[in-house]
């Protein structure tokens, strides 16, 4: 994973905050997904800085007691998943 | 890209065997006859042909339902037929006539789940609602041995005025039980449930949220019991969607088959004629499902044409407004909101976060 690598969010999504997580739905295709504490936190990491280093580093911030290689494989998960729901596309294409 | 062809399996029949029922359960959807004798409404050799016929369509499981299904003289000799096929089979059943025999029958054919009505842990109510003295002592000994044999079960309450406090017995009981996971419906105004809504015998919104929560807080999720508290989607925690999934009613993926062989959408077309489709005695089970008006019409038109708060809702795609079959019953048209839902939503309760339009928060 190229932590220099930017996405997009992809503007007609619908992003819904609760308490506990939060939903991600795609009027068009109806794509939907359950965002939980983190999940919800590195999106907006995401929206905030486009950049995947730097919700990384975000992260290494907030959670030192996680191991920082588990960080990147999960947020390569992550991405990959909002990647495939359409909620993301990479900004210079892959 | 080139756009996908969306298909549709057959992933499912619900079958119902037999129109007739040996209990009067005042809020039955379906509203069979009462009778207590053995019937053979659906020839078995006609019923085998239609399930043979539809698993090139993608059949995966069978539901076994009723009227009650063990009236049905065939049904050990079926559920044979449906183990050697190797599809899933689930049973819904009043639970009084299950005896040792039937249960070794659910047991040597692999049935999945057999799910028993029990409104009440106190007598009186559950007989009450279910119009026949005696009729809680017999599910329970039913339980009783379905889990003296290891056979996988739910227990199915059906919340209403009579019984609102009787959740905590219910719970009780379904430990006591073995079984898998109680799951509390609420009441549907279709069949009888028509006449029990006319009366009042539904809980009003207020009192299904409060008693969902209350469920939700006093009985967390326990290892050998798992509580699904069967309200639309809208309703549910988060936590209730991550554990139950968003995919409720699956109806463009199943098929019913009443007790005289007609084909409808699910068992509704046994109140409503007009959604009847075929008949397994003169029709292939695939030229239904592939040609069909009803399902091509509901394929092309869930969640597009979804009306009121459903087609607001950020889980139309998944929960298709919840019970087409209730709406219909309704209104005569598949497209308006699930009632429960488009209630929260005039009563200002809906949330917000579960919609697509944004709402600013006063």
């Amino acid at each position: 994973m190229d932590p220099a690598q930017r996405f997009k969010i992809n503007k007609e999504i619908v992003y819904r905050e609760e308490d506990d997580g939060a939903f991600l739905f795609d009027p068009d295709s109806g794509n939907l997904k359950y965002l939980n504490p983190t999940g919800k936190e590195t999106f907006l990491m995401l929206e905030e800085e486009g950049n995947v280093g730097k919700a990384i580093n975000h992260m290494h911030r907030e959670h030192p007691d996680v191991d920082q290689v588990q960080i990147r494989k999960d947020m390569e998960i992550f991405l990959e998943q909002l990647k495939e729901n359409g909620f993301i596309f990479p900004e210079h294409g892959e | 890209m080139p756009t996908k062809e969306p298909t549709f399996e057959l992933s499912s029949l619900y079958i119902y065997q037999t129109d007739s029922c040996n209990l009067r359960c005042s809020h039955c959807w379906i509203s069979p006859k009462f009778s207590q004798s053995k019937q053979n409404d659906l020839p078995l050799d006609s019923l085998k042909r239609t399930v043979t016929e539809a698993k090139p369509l993608g059949l995966q499981s069978v539901k076994i339902t009723g009227g009650e299904p063990l009236l049905y003289s065939e049904l050990p000799s079926f559920l044979s037929f449906l183990d050697a096929e190797g599809l899933t089979v689930y049973i819904e059943t009043n639970g009084t006539l299950m005896d040792r025999d039937i249960i070794n029958h659910f047991k040597s054919s692999n049935v999945k789940q057999v799910s028993v009505s029990v409104d009440a842990a106190s007598e009186k109510i559950h007989d009450e609602i279910r119009g026949v003295k005696g009729s809680l002592n017999r599910t329970l000994e039913g339980l009783r041995l379905l889990s003296k044999a290891g056979v996988s079960s739910q227990i199915i309450m059906t919340l209403q005025q009579k019984n609102r406090n009787e959740i905590p017995g219910v719970i009780r009981l379904s430990n006591e039980l073995g079984a898998g996971s109680l799951k509390i419906n609420h009441l549907i105004p279709t069949g009888r449930g028509k006449k029990a809504f006319a009366r009042g015998d539904n809980l009003g919104l207020e009192e299904l949220i409060g008693l969902c929560r209350l469920v939700k807080e006093k009985y967390p999720r326990r290892e050998n019991l798992e509580i699904i508290f069967d309200l639309p989607l809208a309703f549910r925690s988060i936590d209730a969607i991550k554990r139950g999934g968003t995919r409720d009613c699956r109806i463009l993926n199943i098929l019913g088959i009443l007790a005289n062989g007609d084909f409808s959408i699910c068992g509704i077309g046994q109140t409503i004629p007009e959604l009847r489709m075929g008949n397994i005695h003169h029709d292939s089970v695939s030229s239904v499902w592939n040609k069909h008006p009803i399902l091509k019409e509901l394929r092309q038109s869930l969640p597009s044409k979804l009306e009121g708060i459903c087609q607001d809702c950020i889980f139309k795609f998944q929960c298709l407004g919840a019970c087409r079959a209730n709406a219909y019953a309704l209104s005569g048209g598949f497209y308006t909101p699930y009632f429960l839902c488009q209630k929260l939503f005039d009563a200002g309760q809906f949330p917000s976060s579960r919609r697509i339009k944004r709402v600013v928060e006063p």
